[in-house]
């Protein structure tokens, strides 16, 4: 019997409909859109719309501080089931991962270290991470981050 | 006394749906139970099922003392249209609105207290 190993695209989709439900379930709210990219042996995850209405109205009534605590806070109570969502996923181990969010944008960046590069049918497409900056020019086409919006979660749900 | 609320649980039922739409814009829910007493003096409301669920999360990872303070921010940036809601309800004046939550029993307290108790709404 052969095993047939899903795509880049594949992963970095389903990881993406995986931390909207995430966000969802554990949160009750729904960022607008979440993207996912493999860079060899690390995962960057952009979550839209990340900031919940309790943080809002924080920031809003000029509580900021007390808003990027509850964030940061919030980042750590979603840490160890971010981190076994990506390991069920990518089939690999999480080394590290780091967050920080924007309460003006609205947007969390996180940086997800793995034990190795996950299996793909094609690896090829799974850019190095660089060391060094390089032209945007220079990206390839299969590097473009795959994102999942709340209607395109509804169409696959 | 507002000429559309002609008896004491039409005023608690408007102060609740009120309230509800507040905590749904505001907060991204909506408490289910919301009661209500009223006296010469004041206004009582108790909201239960307070906690939203960032809190709750926060609040299950032992952020106890975060999600007092966190609350206790959000009670004196709503405070403002709670006070201006009842009054609306009850056509009187209020002079101050105190809150209180509750964490064990994920309840909100609320006394809204009359400006003048000869202005306060009276019902036969």
């Amino acid at each position: 019997m052969t095993i047939t190993h899903p795509t880049s695209g594949q992963l970095e989709r389903s990881l993406s409909q995986r931390v909207q439900a995430l966000y969802r379930d554990q949160l009750g709210h729904q960022p607008s859109r979440v993207s996912c990219q493999l860079f060899g042996e690390e995962l960057a995850i952009i979550i839209e719309g990340s900031i919940t209405q309790p943080e809002q109205i924080l920031a809003q009534g000029g509580q900021d501080s007390l808003a990027k605590e509850v964030r940061s806070e919030l980042d750590d109570a979603l840490q160890p089931q971010l981190k076994a969502l990506i390991r069920e996923v990518l089939g690999v181990n999480v080394i590290d991962l780091l967050s920080d969010a924007a309460l003006e944008s609205g947007r969390t960046g996180i940086i997800v270290i793995l034990s190795e590069t996950p299996t793909v049918r094609n690896p090829g497409s799974i850019p190095k991470a660089k060391t060094k900056a390089a032209p945007a020019s220079d990206q390839p086409l299969s590097s473009q981050p795959r994102t999942m919006t709340d209607e395109s979660v509804d169409r696959a749900s | 006394m507002n000429p559309s609320i002609e008896h004491p649980e039409h005023l608690f039922q408007h102060v609740a749906q009120q309230l509800q739409r507040l905590y749904q814009s505001q907060l991204g829910y909506t408490p289910k139970q919301i009661n209500c007493r009223l006296s010469e003096q004041s206004l009582a409301i108790v909201i239960d099922d307070i906690l939203t669920k960032p809190e709750q999360l926060l609040l299950a990872h032992g952020r106890t003392k975060l999600v007092e303070r966190l609350r206790h921010r959000i009670e004196e940036i709503l405070r403002p249209q709670v006070k201006l809601l009842i009054e609306e309800a009850a056509q009187c004046s209020v002079r101050d609105v105190f809150t209180t939550t509750n964490l064990n029993q994920r309840q909100t307290h609320i006394i809204a207290v009359w400006s003048d108790t000869a202005a306060a709404p009276e019902y036969p």
